[in-house]
Formats: structure tokens, C-alpha cells, sequence
């Protein structure tokens, strides 16, 4: 395979990649930012605006979790507000955070360049998705103003088929039409990176020789894209049916609200892949690559993929065990959902044998890589508790399923996210960050989840149930456990923040290769230029690291030879 | 944007040649109609759901909408995806004059889509057949607020044989009069007149009058002429749950004329593209990428009309 690699930039340009041109001097000002159509800017964009909102749905969590620090009354005396709370910051965290967090943020910076390509399929359609995302936010966000929602994300009817004489009913409609557009982002990032995926792929690039990263958001956009409709037309059925009152949910009016949960899970079950499947992509990257060993099972991978994007359809049902399905339907949908667990314990083996006799380099995208495997085995494991039919009817609606959840969420979504973003970060900002500090800060948010959610499974299945505002002070020392961790956490992604920051003013310019991958991302300056490549180099297989060896000096890998 | 590239100034910076462009955009578009199937699929499973739990408010509802009117539609529809195919072939064959001749046919065909859903929609209204519990009122012009609400709650999906439905006394009253579970409701009926009121121009009844005198205002509108025993004679007694119906009607025909007039928008602006002389053999992608989106939007209402229109 070597012979058919080619240095693609001159030594010069990989050692001062910020000085030579690149897509940040291409061109000034802010219009320039705002009307861009550069992928790579998008991106960029999509990551500060991703933060915004990551740091407001974290102050609703910090709330949340100060108020359950005493039984009765902390913060607010008003059950209400709480409510408010913990809906707006599901509602933020995943529609605005988690699902565009991997594909649309990072997957924009990440995937031409692994492809080779210049841009996106559609750009224009790219700038697009990012203002729907925007305007979406704008009205999910709003709501704040007006009182706040209280149903719970989930919307689950009758709790937000409201009078147009109540005081929630305007927050109903706008964080409705906020998820609405949201979903469209959603959809027409989908479509963009399908396209792009078919059709930009380099000649050499067959789909089997596509980085593990690709065959990720490939099936996260088909989910995407057949998914997401389901869940822009129940939303948008039920501001009609609250508009004009219809009778398609409301009891009242002889409609049915569990057909309401039907359509949403419908969504939401697969919108589960949409967060977790491009996070394991990017596992499937760090394990290799920060192992310096080829990936493990590469097919197994890909076809697992694939098979969790076929299998996630089915499943809905498993949220619905004390809905009042019938007891056979019942028994389906828990069997299906144990089927999901073969394509996600495949891949956790095979990054597993991916790491066993490597020579792993331990840093902060590891850090958070290996924090992943070690949550997520604890949140698909507990995944297979509640998939039980006879233990859901105990642990649902308990915090048992919020640390499950969570656990997948954000222990791994959130965390994979977070190891991309440092492993990535020096290939599109240019810069270097301080290595100790990123791994004090992953260590400190690692903990801090860890306390935070391992209590609540404790609590859970002891019956404390989810999304209430007082508890039994039985469960005191597990909630002030919770709140601790949670702190620890916010003060873990402070640390992140500045580490990034502070690469920003001092760090030190980063090399085209500091980790030694082999994908097409890492044989291109950083930052990239403009159109990123000037040529192309043929890479038959992207996790073959051997031709390529540290160079002391320059702080990262050249090519030998 | 740069080019350096091909000589085809429609070409983007980001591709080989215009062979590449081109089967991508048709794969965008395909994709866009992939979602928009679902999206509908969506609704056609509501509609399925809906009709299986009330079958009686689909045997009643659909005798009110108008046969005639939706099979001229759906020939208006068929025949404007036939311009819009010639269309499409006229724009790869460099006819500038033929490609803007069709578009505006097609164009036309919408607009004709349009008025006739206009005259079935004021129909509706002027007979109160409307969406939701509030708004329906039935041919006989009694709203029927008087829905029972414990036998909606029951977890027994299993549908009730319409004889024993229509059995039951209707509670013919207004809704300022009729206290409903839940207690929200009345102030929430007084919201949906409001709404109608401006949809349909209709005056609000004075409170506590009932609100069949509208049927008397109306009686000659229609042209049919029959009065209030007429309706029930020739439809029947209508079921407490035909509002449910009416709301899937309107829920489904709302959202596809939502999507006609998406389509007329994209159709003249490649109308317009075409007269500046855009297409031609060698750049054909917007018309190509429009006129699916037609079809699909045609495609749609095949499956509309006897799912709404042809019950039996
Ligand atoms: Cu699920």
C-alpha cells in the first residue's frame, strides 16, 4: 500500500500550517463567515452555536440537580418551575446538541476531508440546514420567555394538548415549531452527506476501503432522512390538534394519545442511533488510531452500523411496556430490543481486540475514548434491564432509566463528541492544546458522571421515581451524591473549555499528522486550505499506519521516506 | 465562486464534470422525495389508525365531500404532470419557447388544483362541516358537543358497531351551554368559532341561541336546496365521532396543498430561469429536480382521493 501514497503537502506548509494560506485567511470579515458556503466554516459555526446551547441545557441541568440536593424546597418553591426546568434542558441538550453534534458539527469539518473532497454535495443547501438550525433553536429557545414547557420533552399528550386559554400554550407552540425545524436541519444535513458520501468518494475509496467514521454517518443520515419526517408531521399534528382542535390525540375529543407516543418513539427510538451510532464512528477512529493498530473486525463494524440503523426501527415499542400495548406486542418489542444489543456488543468487542497487544498512546481523545467504552458498557448493559419486560414494569419511569439513558446520552454520545473534538481540533484550528490540561479536564468530567448518575441507578431501583420534585429522605445521600458529581462535572468542562481556549493564544501551531492516522484527514495541511487537498493521495487502507513514523522535531508523523 | 474548471458556468467548484452534478442532484432529490413519503406516510398511518378505531365517522363523512369536485381535481393534477413531463423534455431538447409554454401550463394546473380545493373548502364551511369537535356541525347544522368522553377514555380499542353509536340521543346544544369534560373545553370552543369566524367570514352566534339559524342563512348556497330533514334522509344521522373526518380531511388536503403551492412557487421560478434562457441539452438540473417534485406532489393525491373521497 505504500507505494501508492503521495506526500501531499510540502514539508514547509505541514510544519507552519497556520502561516501558509488556509480556509481562515481565504477570506475577512463577518459576512464572510455568516454567508459562507465552506463546509469547513459551517462547521465551525454549527460548534460555537452547539456550545451556546450545550452550556444553557447545562445550567437547567445544574438546577435541576441543586434542587434535589435537600428534600422539599432548595432553589424554587414552585414545583411548576421545575418542571420547566428539566424539559427545557432534555429539550435543548437533544435537539439542539446531541443530534446535530456529531453529523452536522463535526461530520461538516470532517467528512469531505476524509472523503478527499472540496465541500459538501450542496453547500448551499449545508448553509441552509445550519439557519434551520438556528431559527429551530430561536423558537425551542423562546420558550424561556414565555413561561417555559413543562411537559417533558417527550410532548407526550394529553399533558401538552393545552387550551389556547392557558398561560403554556404559547411556549407549547413555539417549542413545537422549534422541534419542527430543528427536524428539517436534521433531515436536509441527512440528504447532504448521502449524496456526498455516493457520489464525492475518491475513485480508490470503494465503500470497504471508507474510514469506519463515514459508514457511521452513512447510516445515521438514512435514519435521518427516514426518520425524522414522523416526527415533523406528529409534531405538527399535534400544534394542530392544539390550534384547532382536531380529536386526533385528545381524549376529550375522541382521539387516542397513546397513538401520539406510537409516532413519537417512531422518531425518537431511532433518533437514539442518530446520537449513537456517529459517536461510535468516531470511536472506531480514536481506538485505531491513538492505538496505532488497524482496526479490528473492519467489516463487522461497518455491517454492525448498518444493522443498528435496520434494527432501530422496530424497536419503539420497548418505551411503551406500561402504555397499555397489548401483551403480545409487548413481547415483540422486548424481544427486538435485545436484538439491538448484538450490533453494539459487536463493535465494543472489536475495539476492544483493536486495542489488545497496540502500543496505546495515552491523551486526551483516548481518555475520552476509553471513558466511552467504560460507560457505555454500564449504559448498554442496564439497556438490556429495562428491554426486560417484567423488570421495565418495575424500573420504569424511574431514575433507574435517567442514569441509563444518560449513561448512553451523554456518557457516551457526549463523550465520543468530546474526544472527537480533541482529536480533531488540531487538524481544523491549526493549534496544539495543552495536553496535561485536556486530560485533567476529561479525568474531571469522567468522575464527575460517574458520581453523578451510578447513585441514580442505586435510587432508582429502589422506586424513586423520575422527574419529581420532592423525595423521600431515604434517598438524601444518593441526591446530594448526584448534585456533587454534577458539579464536578460542570467544573470538568470549564477546564475543557479554557484547555481549547488557551490552544487558541498560546498553543503551539499543529503539525498535518500529531496523532499518526492515516485516513485522507491527516495527509492535508492543518488547517486545511480552502479546497482542502491539492492533490489527492491514493490511500488503499486508512488504517495502515506503518508507513508512517514520528518526527521529534516537527511534534507529529511524516511519511518515511 | 471559482471555477478553472469545464466551461459549463453552472458547474460548482466541487465537481469533476457536469455528469457528476447533474446524477447528484437527481440523488438529493430523490432522497428529498424519500422524506416527503414518509412524511406522508406518516399521515396515512394517522388516517388508518383513525379509521379503524371510528369507522362510522369515515361511512358518514365522506358522502358530504364532493365526488365530482375531486375527480376534476384529480384529472387537473394528472394532466398538469403531463405538461410538466413535456416540460422537462422540452428544456433537455433546447426548446426555449415550448419549455415556457408547458411550465405555464403547469402552473395553471395548480392554480386550477387550487380553486377547485377553494370552492370545496368554502363548501365545507358554509355547511359547517368543519375539523374538530367545535367546529363540526354536521348538515343539519347542530354542533354537537356531546361527545362521551368516559367511552373515548377506555382502553378497549376495539371500534363500536356504528348502529349502537348512532343509536344513542345526541345532545343537540351550543357550545356556551354545554358543560363538557374537561372544564377547559367551553373556553376553548369559543376559540375555535373565533378562528372560523375569520377562516369562513361566518358570523359568531349570539350566546345561547343555537346555531342552526347558519343552515337557514346558507340554504340556497349549495344550489342543492334540500332542508334539514333532506340531510338526515339522505346521509343519515351523523356520528358523534364525524368530526374526526373532517379533521382528517382537512388535516390531509391542508398539508398536500401546502405542498401544490410549494411546487407552483418552484415551477415559476424555473419558469422564469427558463425565459432568461438558463436550460438548455447542457444544463437541464432545476427542471429536471422541479418537475419530480411535481410528480410526487401528484403522486400524493392519487392516494388522497380514494382514501378520502371513494369509501364505500
Ligand atoms: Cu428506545
Amino acid at each position: 500500500m505504500s507505494e501508492s501514497q503521495t506526500a501531499s503537502a510540502s514539508p514547509q506548509s505541514v510544519k507552519f500550517g497556520l502561516e501558509a494560506p488556509n480556509f481562515f485567511t481565504a477570506s475577512k470579515g463577518l459576512a464572510s463567515w455568516l454567508l459562507t458556503l465552506d463546509h469547513k466554516r459551517i462547521g465551525i459555526m454549527y460548534l460555537i452555536a452547539i456550545t451556546i446551547a450545550f452550556a444553557l441545557g447545562g445550567a437547567f441541568a445544574l438546577m435541576v440537580r441543586t434542587e434535589l440536593f435537600f428534600a422539599g424546597p432548595t432553589i424554587t418553591s414552585d414545583p411548576n418551575q421545575y418542571n420547566v426546568w428539566f424539559t427545557v434542558h432534555a429539550a435543548m441538550m437533544i435537539f439542539m446538541v446531541i443530534i446535530p453534534g456529531v453529523p452536522a458539527a463535526l461530520g461538516n469539518i470532517i467528512l469531505p476531508l476524509m472523503l478527499g473532497a472540496k465541500d459538501v454535495a450542496f453547500p448551499r443547501l449545508n448553509l441552509a440546514s445550519f439557519y434551520f438550525w438556528i431559527v429551530g433553536s430561536l423558537f425551542l429557545g423562546s420558550v424561556l420567555f414565555f413561561g417555559g414547557v413543562d411537559t417533558g420533552w417527550t410532548f407526550y399528550t394529553p399533558y401538552s394538548i393545552i387550551g389556547t386559554g392557558s398561560t403554556m400554550a404559547t411556549s407549547v407552540y413555539l417549542a413545537l415549531f422549534g422541534v419542527f425545524i430543528l427536524g428539517f436541519s436534521s433531515i436536509l444535513t441527512g440528504v447532504n452527506f448521502i449524496v456526498t458520501i455516493h457520489k464525492l468518494r475518491p475513485r480508490v475509496m470503494t465503500w470497504f476501503r471508507m474510514p469506519l467514521f463515514l459508514w457511521a454517518i452513512y447510516s445515521t443520515a438514512v435514519i435521518q432522512v427516514l426518520a425524522t419526517p414522523v416526527l415533523a408531521i406528529t409534531v405538527l399534528l399535534l400544534m394542530v390538534e392544539n390550534f384547532f382542535g382536531l380529536g386526533l390525540f385528545d381524549p376529550a375529543l375522541g382521539g387516542d394519545p397513546v397513538l401520539f407516543q406510537h409516532f413519537f418513539w417512531f422518531y425518537s427510538h431511532p433518533a437514539v442511533y442518530i446520537m449513537i451510532l456517529p459517536a461510535m464512528g468516531i470511536m472506531s477512529e480514536l481506538i485505531s488510531i491513538h492505538s496505532h493498530k488497524h482496526v479490528f473486525g473492519y467489516r463487522f463494524i461497518a455491517y454492525s452500523s448498518v444493522a443498528i440503523a435496520m434494527f432501530g426501527f422496530i424497536v419503539w415499542g420497548h418505551h411503551m411496556f406500561t402504555s397499555g400495548m397489548s401483551g403480545l406486542l409487548n413481547a415483540v418489542f422486548s424481544f427486538l430490543t435485545f436484538s439491538v444489543s448484538i450490533p453494539s456488543a459487536i463493535k465494543m468487542f472489536n475495539w476492544l481486540s483493536t486495542m489488545y497487544r497496540g502500543s496505546i498512546s495515552i491523551n486526551t481523545p483516548m481518555l475520552w475514548a476509553l471513558g466511552f467504552m467504560f460507560n457505555f458498557a454500564i449504559g448498554g448493559l442496564t439497556g438490556l434491564f429495562l428491554g426486560t419486560l417484567s423488570v421495565d414494569i418495575h424500573l420504569h419511569d424511574t431514575y433507574f432509566v435517567v442514569a441509563h439513558f444518560h449513561y448512553v446520552m451523554m456518557g457516551s454520545a457526549l463523550f465520543a463528541f468530546f474526544g472527537g473534538v480533541f482529536h480533531w481540533w488540531p487538524k481544523f484550528i491549526g493549534k496544539m492544546y495543552n495536553e496535561k490540561m485536556g486530560m485533567v479536564g476529561a479525568t474531571m468530567v469522567f468522575w464527575g458522571f460517574n458520581i453523578t448518575f451510578l447513585p441514580q441507578f442505586i435510587m432508582g431501583s429502589q422506586g424513586m421515581p423520575r422527574r419529581y420534585y420532592d423525595f423521600d429522605p431515604a434517598f438524601l445521600i444518593w441526591h446530594q451524591m448526584s448534585t456533587l458529581g454534577s458539579y464536578l462535572q460542570a467544573a470538568g468542562f470549564v477546564v475543557c473549555a479554557y484547555t481549547l481556549a488557551m490552544s487558541l493564544v498560546k498553543g503551539r501551531l499543529a503539525p498535518a499528522n500529531p496523532w499518526g492516522g492515516n485516513s485522507l484527514e491527516w495527509h492535508c495541511q492543518s488547517p486545511p486550505i480552502l479546497e482542502n487537498f491539492e492533490t489527492v493521495p491514493d490511500v488503499e487502507d486508512c488504517y495502515d499506519y506503518t508507513d508512517w513514523q514520528y518526527d521529534r522535531e516537527l511534534g507529529g508523523y511524516v511519511l518515511k521516506g | 465562486m471559482s471555477h478553472g474548471h469545464g466551461d459549463n458556468p453552472y458547474l460548482g467548484h466541487h465537481w469533476d464534470n457536469m455528469e457528476q452534478q447533474f446524477s447528484s442532484a437527481k440523488l438529493g432529490m430523490w432522497l428529498f422525495m424519500a422524506q416527503e413519503i414518509l412524511f406522508f406516510s406518516g399521515l396515512f398511518c394517522f388516517y388508518a389508525v383513525l379509521r379503524f378505531n371510528n369507522p362510522e365517522a369515515f361511512e358518514y363523512g365522506h358522502q358530504l365531500l364532493d365526488k365530482i369536485m375531486g375527480a376534476v381535481n384529480t384529472i387537473v393534477l394528472l394532466l398538469s404532470s403531463l405538461t410538466m413531463a413535456l416540460g422537462v423534455r422540452a428544456a433537455q431538447t433546447n426548446q426555449k419557447r415550448a419549455t415556457c409554454i408547458f411550465l405555464a401550463l403547469t402552473f395553471l394546473g395548480g392554480c386550477g388544483f387550487m380553486v377547485i380545493k377553494g370552492i370545496e373548502y368554502n363548501a365545507k364551511g358554509t355547511h359547517g362541516s368543519l375539523w374538530g369537535l367545535a367546529n363540526f356541525k354536521g348538515e343539519d347544522g347542530v354542533q354537537k358537543v356531546g361527545f362521551d368522553y368516559g367511552k373515548a377514555f377506555s382502553t378497549d380499542l376495539a371500534p363500536e358497531p356504528p348502529a349502537e353509536r348512532a343509536a344513542k340521543p345526541e345532545v343537540a346544544s351550543d357550545a356556551e351551554t354545554a358543560a363538557i369534560e374537561p372544564g377547559g373545553m367551553v373556553a376553548e370552543a369559543l376559540d375555535q368559532k373565533e378562528v372560523r369566524s375569520i377562516l369562513f367570514g361566518e358570523a359568531l352566534p349570539p350566546p345561547g341561541k343555537h346555531g342552526g339559524h347558519e343552515e337557514d342563512e346558507h340554504a340556497g348556497d349549495d344550489g342543492h336546496d334540500h332542508g334539514h330533514a333532506g340531510h338526515v334522509e339522505q346521509w343519515g344521522t351523523p356520528p358523534p365521532t364525524a368530526h374526526i373526518f373532517f379533521s382528517v380531511y382537512f388535516g390531509l388536503t391542508a398539508l398536500h396543498g401546502i405542498h401544490v403551492v410549494v411546487g407552483m412557487g418552484l415551477i415559476a421560478w424555473v419558469f422564469v430561469n427558463a425565459r432568461r434562457g438558463k436550460y438548455s441539452s447542457k444544463y437541464f438540473t432545476q427542471v429536471e429536480v422541479v418537475g419530480l417534485y411535481w410528480h410526487l406532489v401528484d403522486l400524493i393525491w392519487i392516494f388522497l382521493f380514494p382514501l378520502l373521497y371513494l369509501i364505500s
